[in-house]
């Protein structure tokens, strides 16, 4: 079964963009252009973060992306979302 | 290696140009960088913006410089959040403010375009999601996405005179990473070395390219090892970024080629330009 890139927790998420990074890697290149995750910051509540996932993602290794997140914000889980 | 690349505005004849100026390439970044700009341009009493070379790659390369004089003393505070980021992939090496704006302004700055627009203009309708950073004045505070912030009234000082009531920063170029494998490997060392960062780790909102989310990052840095701040690490990181030969590494392998002497000249570099400057 194939797996997806699912958020977990995004409440956890303090925006420190190293899912970013490793997404950038993994593409071999720097920048948030094109990067597959995107963390949107709250300007009227700086603590607070949302975290966009384009499904092309699932191109990449997920369980390094994982990996990088500190704060355990992603998960992986079988296609069907089970 | 390419020169610095600086956006410089003026805000009182609200223009804005790209300079690339070959004298500034021994600054390597941050606060020598900051601090010669400043020098050159010193009669606009510029704010003075810059990253390094190892932001928006390396972990812990996660603060924004800013150099002001404040009654006649040139001062270097850092600032977190994600701004750093963004001028790096908006590939700038510095901003510079200089003069002061006739009106309250705001500057929507997206890569090398400034667009300089009215004061009231909803600051969250700018740039991209995503790939934007924000510092706008809060009641009579700056604030940097919302969250990150100085201590000591001094950035708050120069923006209010300069009539600056806040700016948009969106960086959309993507840079390849070239040596990757070495690259990675750097990463990886640096990453693991978290430990020696001075914070302990916690759930505040985090710096980019920090995993650490400290409660020490809401408020900003000033002064420190020349070096560090050159890189733009954080002050807390001293510990991993003032080991001449891991940066010298990470910059050869970022296509960066500084000697191990125009490293440790820094320091006097810095001390040579405040001299001129005074």
């Amino acid at each position: 079964m194939p797996k997806k890139l699912k958020v977990i927790n995004q409440d956890r998420c303090v925006g420190c963009e190293m899912c970013v990074l490793e997404c950038q890697q993994q593409l071999k290149s720097a920048g948030l252009e094109g990067s597959y995750i995107r963390i949107l910051r709250d300007l009227n509540d700086g603590a607070k973060f949302v975290v966009s996932v384009d499904p092309k993602v699932e191109e990449l290794n997920i369980k390094r992306v994982i990996k990088s997140c500190p704060k355990e914000v992603f998960e992986e889980v079988e296609e069907d979302g089970a | 290696m390419e020169p610095k690349k600086t956006l410089f505005v003026n805000l009182s004849q609200k223009t804005a140009e790209m300079q690339l100026l070959p004298e500034l390439t021994p600054c390597v970044g941050g606060v020598t960088l900051g601090v010669k700009l400043y020098s050159l341009y010193k009669d606009f009493d510029p704010v003075v913006i810059c990253v390094g070379p190892l932001n928006g790659f390396f972990p812990f390369a996660s603060k924004t410089c800013f150099v002001v004089q404040n009654d006649g003393v040139m001062e270097d505070l850092y600032i977190g959040g994600g701004l750093s980021f963004r001028l790096k992939f908006a590939c700038l090496d510095a901003l510079v403010l200089a003069g002061s704006s006739s009106e309250d302004v705001i500057l929507d700055i997206t890569n090398d375009e400034v667009k300089f627009l009215d004061a009231q203009t909803d600051l969250d309708s700018l740039g991209l999601p995503g790939k934007r950073s924000i510092l706008h004045m809060k009641k009579d505070s700056l604030l940097l996405d919302g969250y990150f912030g100085f201590d000591l009234g001094i950035l708050e000082k120069k923006f209010l005179a300069k009539k600056i009531f806040g700016f948009s920063v969106t960086g959309t170029k993507k840079v390849p990473i070239l040596g990757s494998a070495k690259y990675m490997t750097l990463f990886n060392d640096i990453l693991g070395q978290k430990e020696l960062v001075n914070a302990q780790e916690s759930n505040c909102p985090s710096c980019s390219g920090c995993p650490l989310g400290c409660d020490k990052s809401q408020t900003g840095e000033m002064g420190g090892n020349i070096l560090v701040h050159s890189l733009v690490a954080c002050g807390y990181a001293e510990n991993i970024y003032s080991n001449l030969g891991m940066v010298f590494a990470c910059l050869d392998c970022l296509g960066y080629k500084y000697t191990h002497e125009q490293l440790e000249a820094l320091p006097d570099l810095f001390t040579k330009t405040l001299k001129e400057i005074s």
